[in-house]
This record gives structure tokens, C-alpha cells and sequence, in this order.
């Protein structure tokens, strides 16, 4: 499809209005704290799943898009931010509301968010071709060392918990093997059960890991019950926020690169780009001690890369089939569950849903801005005045519901209840749900290619060809880097706060 | 002392569902057999690992948090009967549920609160049948 039509298709009225109505949600949910993006791209999964892959795909990207703007809400005036990644939000953020600026704190973040989306998502669609290119030089075994380095985003996502990340990982793999094995189509691990012939399906297993067992977190968590303050009249603030914006041009351009390119990395995510920016944008500070105090460049720096990130996320998810994080793992799920593919096939299949997808969360970026100020800062006001407890039976029901639709029966529903309760349970115990839905969306495509690199490698008559090879050495090297990475900085951390004690006991001696 | 009871249980679990696993993976024919027999045999020998480095570090947080427990039970027991009453009929049982899961949410109750509790409950239940069963043209029991 040539581009003018693919601009056509993302332009289409009812797709703008489903762009609209989606970023609006997302960002209404980001701000709800304890309620993460990935909750509300899992939430809508089962409502975008009868829909065109377009349509589909550009509702659970304007979510991603709008979640990851919406949680500085939160941060900004609570004080607790919406999600992880608006954390470095709150440190100028709060002050600013506490100082009567929060509706220049507010609309710092908006700007921001505006200007790291659209950047994030210009370079998606510069380099996403080119990388999709590159894959053609990929074989099953390339494809299975770039499944596993997508894997081993669990090493980051478990946070200091590397065996049981790695155990949760393995545990969503192993559920995902259920049903028929996809060499011979014979059942597996179904226990005579007939639903489970057919597997377990990957909606009701998301809905249950990323919003049943997230509700049962937020009830069983204190502090349930804060509400926002009143945001009060602030003359000018718009243009002192767009005045700051050009005369710090550096901060939005040093986060912008930072959010990409942490996003492109495997499971470093949101969290470590926003913090990684405003570290670095009060390094580069000639007055860095007031940073803390209400600083909007502060805002702007956590606010620019974490929405440079979502961009940056989905590059990889693309062009190679590695999510960025658990955001674009679950829109990996998506893509997978209409049947298609990532990588050249997207450019390929001649459909166009790829570039058209880009242009659409393009458009959500800079549709931020006007529903932005005129629509989602007064709703996400008024949602975060509603205790969050009163919203917990409410997701319950639409996920619920949301179960038995792609199914179209209780089994959904059962699947749902039951790893919603056992994340939670495994949650408690430092098994997080994200490695277990990396695990479940991830596993089947990790065992067709082992299973074809295998054979293979029978034909070939050695074993080493699975590893042998020059990409292949390439990507076992980053998965090593990968792993290693995190454990280091653990470490490195441990030490830091091991010489401090040390330097403690000396100061008391 | 619950907590680390609860960890070590969950952790036997895990190990047990991979080695029923493992056992049922020996039965498939090569080359479907080598996939789900490495990934069950790592996982629950990392579960292994985990067990016995619990017993060393266990985990020492309460098992329910700031006198919550109460609304995470009712949460739990609630989903199940949720699920359990859905299957029977949809829309008597969302009502019912929602509206039985504002009020024990409620800090306080008021004549006023239960009334917007039952109100938020019918048009919540009704928009979600509205959007799945007349939209998307689900069949909801």
C-alpha cells in the first residue's frame, strides 16, 4: 500500500475518533495510581480483538501513548505517581503543586509529553524500515536468540529477583505449552481436560496477570483513599511552559534521545529512561541544587523520555518481534493474535497496517495536545478525587466480561480468576506478573524456532549450528549483556550502600 | 512467619507442576519433545534453587498489610462467587456484585452514597452489556 494511502487510513474520521477516545482512556488509567499502562492496554484487549488489526492496533497504541502521559497526573498532584515510570515526576512535580504551580506543573507535563511522543514515534517510522530489512538476514536460529534476548527483559523486570523473574518467565513459557504441540498436533499438558486443547488463550491469561491480580494488589494496599487537591487559577502558565520549552530546547532534546533509545533496549522501559533523564538533565544544570524544589525542567526531563520511550518500545517489537518492555510485549500479543507477524512481513503483506499504525500513533501524540488541555487534565482532576478503591469491582467486571467475550464462554473467564488470584499469590512472593506474561506471549514463538533451528541442525549434522553463526553470536553476546547488566548495577548499589554504612559506623565511632 | 509458610508452599507448587510437566514431556515424540522438556526441567530446578535459598532469607513481610486483609479476602471470594453467578446470569450477577462491592468499599455510608452506589452499579452493568452483548454481539449467559 503506497503511503498516501496508508495516511489516508490512519486519517480515516472513525479511526481519529477510536485514536481520541483510546488516548483519552489510557491516560485517564495512567493516572490512576496503582492502575498501570499495561493494565489498560490488557483491559481493552478483548474489545479491539473483533476489530480490524488496524483499528485494533492503534487503540492499544494511543492507550500506550496516552497511559504514559496520564500518570504524571498523579505524580504532579498527589504526589504518588501513576505508574513507575512518572516516579522522577514527582520530585518537581509535587513541589510545584505545593508552591500553587500545578497547572503550570501539569501542563509542563503535557508539552512534554507531546514533544517525547512525537519524537519517539518520527524515529520509529526513520528506522523501523531499515531494521525490518535487516531481519531478512535472519534464520530460525537468529530468530530463536532474538526470542531469548527478548526474554531476558526479565532480568530486568524482576528488580533485584533474578531466579524468581527468571522462575516466572518459565512458569508463563510452561502455561503457554498447553494444549497442541505445534510439530506433531498432538495435546500436551491438558490432563484430559478438552478446553484446554485449544490452549490457554493469551487475552483471559493477560486480563487475569495484569488487571485481576493488579486489583487485588491495589485492595490490599494502604493509602487507597488520597484526593487531589484543588488545581487553582495560574495566569500565564501555558506560555511560561512553552517559553521554557524553547529557551531549554537541550533538555528536550537530550530526553528525547535518552527515552528512545532506552526504550529500544530490552526491559529497560519507562522507569530507568525518565530516571535516567532528569539525573542527567540536573548533571547538566549550572543551578542543580534546585532540582527537587519545583523545577519544571524537571518535569519536562521525566515527562520527555518516558513518552520518547513508547516510540522507542515499539522499534524493536516492529521490526524484530523484541518488545521493548511489557507494554509492547502485550501489543506484540495483539499483533500476533490477528495473525500477524512482525518484522518485513508487516512491510510486505502489501496491507499497509505497519506505516499506517505509525502515521495513527503519530496523530495520537499530537492529539494530546488539545484533548490534553481542554479534556484529559480536568477529567484525570476529577477521576483522582474518586477514592480508587470504588473502581477495583468495576475492573473486575470489565475484565470479566472482557474473558468471556474472546472466548465466548466461562472457560475464559475460569483461566482469567485463576492466574489473576495465582499472580497475585505469586506476586506476594516475589514472582512479578510481568516476567510470567513475557513467559506466555514469547514461549510458543521461542519454541518454533528452537524446534525448526533443531532440525536444522539435525540435517546439518551438528549442533554448534544453532549457536555458530555471526548474528547468532551477536545476540548471545547481548543476551549475556543483558542479563549481566542489571546484576551488575544491583551490585554496584549494594556496595554504594554497604560504604555509606561503613562510613556511618566511623562518623559515630 | 505466615508469609515465609506461604512462599515455601507457592514455591513446592511451582516445582510439582513442573515436574508433572517434565514427566509428560518424555512422552512426545523427538524433535516436540526437546522444547517443553528443558524449559519445565530449568524452571523447576530454579524454583529448587529459590526454595532452599528461602529457607536462609525468608521473606519477613506480614502476610496481609495494614489491617487490609479483610478487603483482599472479600475481593478474592468475591471474584470467584462473581464467576461462579456469571455463569448463570450475567446481568443479576454483575449488579450484584458491584453494588455489594461499592458498598463494602464505602469509608462511610450514607442513604445518599448507597443510592449513587446502586445507581453506578445499573449503569455500569448496563453500559458493559451494551458494549459487549448488543456491540460486539457477544452471547453473555
Amino acid at each position: 500500500m503506497p503511503l498516501l494511502e496508508s495516511i489516508a487510513a490512519a486519517m480515516d474520521p472513525m479511526v481519529l475518533l477510536l485514536i481520541a477516545l483510546a488516548t483519552v482512556f489510557g491516560a485517564i488509567i495512567g493516572a490512576l495510581p496503582g492502575f498501570s499502562s499495561v493494565m489498560a492496554i490488557s483491559l481493552l484487549l478483548p474489545v479491539v480483538y473483533p476489530m480490524e488489526p488496524l483499528m485494533g492496533l492503534l487503540v492499544l497504541g494511543s492507550i500506550y501513548m496516552g497511559a504514559m502521559y496520564g500518570d504524571a497526573n498523579a505524580a504532579i498532584l498527589l504526589n504518588i505517581p501513576g505508574t513507575a515510570s512518572s516516579l522522577p515526576t514527582t520530585f518537581d512535580g509535587f513541589p510545584m503543586t505545593l508552591q500553587g504551580r500545578a497547572r503550570e506543573a501539569l501542563l509542563a507535563a503535557l508539552a512534554g509529553s507531546v514533544f517525547g511522543g512525537i519524537t519517539g514515534v518520527l524515529v520509529l517510522l526513520l528506522t523501523f524500515g531499515a531494521l525490518a530489512e535487516f531481519s531478512l538476514r535472519f534464520g530460525p536460529q537468529e530468530y530463536f536468540w532474538l526470542t531469548i534476548l527478548g526474554l531476558t527483559t526479565i532480568a530486568a523486570l524482576s528488580e533485584g529477583n533474578l531466579i524468581r523473574g527468571l522462575v516466572g518467565g518459565g512458569l508463563g513459557i510452561a502455561i503457554s505449552l498447553i494444549g497442541l504441540d505445534p510439530y506433531w498436533g498432538t495435546p500436551r499438558f491438558t490432563f484430559g481436560q478438552s478446553s484446554l486443547i485449544a490452549g490457554v488463550h493469551l487475552i483471559p491469561a493477560l486480563l487475569g496477570l495484569f488487571c485481576v491480580a493488579q486489583v487485588l494488589s491495589s485492595l490490599a494496599a494502604p493509602d487507597g483513599d488520597r484526593r487531589a487537591p484543588e488545581i487553582g487559577r495560574q495566569k500565564d502558565a501555558l506560555r511560561a511552559v512553552l517559553r521554557t520549552m524553547v529557551r531549554r530546547w537541550d533538555v528536550m532534546i537530550r530526553s528525547s534521545a535518552i527515552g528512545v533509545l532506552i526504550g529500544m533496549l530490552p526491559g529497560a522501559g519507562g522507569p530507568i529512561a525518565s530516571t535516567i533523564s532528569y539525573n542527567e538533565t540536573r548533571r547538566w544544570d549550572r543551578d542543580s541544587a534546585s532540582y527537587g524544589k519545583g523545577r519544571v525542567e524537571g518535569v519536562f526531563a521525566s515527562e520527555v523520555a518516558n513518552n520518547a520511550m513508547v516510540g522507542g518500545s515499539l522499534i524493536p517489537m516492529m521490526a524484530l518481534g523484541i518488545p521493548g518492555n511489557v507494554n509492547a510485549a502485550v501489543i506484540l500479543g495483539a499483533l500476533l493474535s490477528f495473525g500477524m507477524q512482525p518484522g518485513m512481513n508487516l512491510i510486505s503483506d502489501g496491507s499497509g497496517v505497519a506505516m499506517s499504525f505509525m502515521i495513527g500513533l503519530l496523530i495520537s501524540s499530537i492529539l494530546l495536545a488539545p484533548l490534553g488541555y481542554f479534556l484529559i487534565i480536568r477529567v484525570s482532576t476529577l477521576v483522582l478525587k474518586i477514592p480508587r478503591t470504588y473502581l477495583a469491582p468495576t475492573v473486575l467486571v470489565f475484565a470479566s466480561v472482557g474473558a468471556y467475550s474472546v472466548t465466548n464462554s466461562m472457560y475464559g473467564v475460569a483461566i482469567m480468576a485463576a492466574l489473576g488470584i495465582g499472580g497475585y499469590a505469586l506476586r506476594r512472593i516475589g514472582i512479578e506478573a510481568a516476567p510470567v506474561g513475557l513467559g506466555l506471549i514469547l514461549g510458543p514463538i521461542a519454541e518454533r524456532e528452537f524446534t525448526s533451528s533443531l532440525l536444522i541442525a539435525q540435517a546439518q549434522g551438528s549442533y554448534w549450528s544453532i549457536a555458530m553463526r555471526p548474528i547468532s553470536l551477536v545476540l548471545i553476546f547481548l543476551c549475556l549483556l543483558s542479563i549481566a547488566t542489571p546484576m551488575l548495577l544491583m551490585l554496584k548499589k549494594r556496595k554504594a550502600a554497604q560504604r555509606k554504612d561503613d562510613d556511618k559506623t566511623v562518623e559515630t565511632k | 512467619m505466615m508469609m515465609a509458610a506461604l512462599e515455601k508452599v507457592l514455591l513446592v507448587v511451582v516445582i510439582v507442576f513442573c515436574a508433572v510437566l517434565a514427566v509428560q514431556s518424555m512422552g512426545i515424540r523427538a524433535p516436540a519433545q526437546t522444547f517443553p522438556l528443558v524449559v519445565t526441567g530449568l524452571t523447576g530446578a530454579m524454583a529448587a534453587y529459590a526454595l532452599a535459598r528461602s529457607a536462609f532469607q525468608p521473606i519477613t513481610a506480614p502476610i496481609f498489610g495494614q489491617g487490609r486483609g479483610h478487603y483482599l479476602l472479600a475481593g478474592v471470594a468475591g471474584l470467584v462467587g462473581y464467576v461462579l453467578a456469571m455463569s448463570v446470569s450475567y446481568l443479576a450477577a454483575t449488579l450484584v456484585f458491584l453494588f455489594a462491592g461499592y458498598l463494602y468499599l464505602m469509608p462511610e455510608r450514607s442513604i445518599r452514597s448507597v443510592a449513587v452506589a446502586a445507581c453506578v452499579a445499573l449503569a455500569a452493568t448496563a453500559f458493559t452489556w451494551l458494549c459487549f452483548s448488543y456491540w460486539l454481539g457477544v452471547n453473555l449467559p
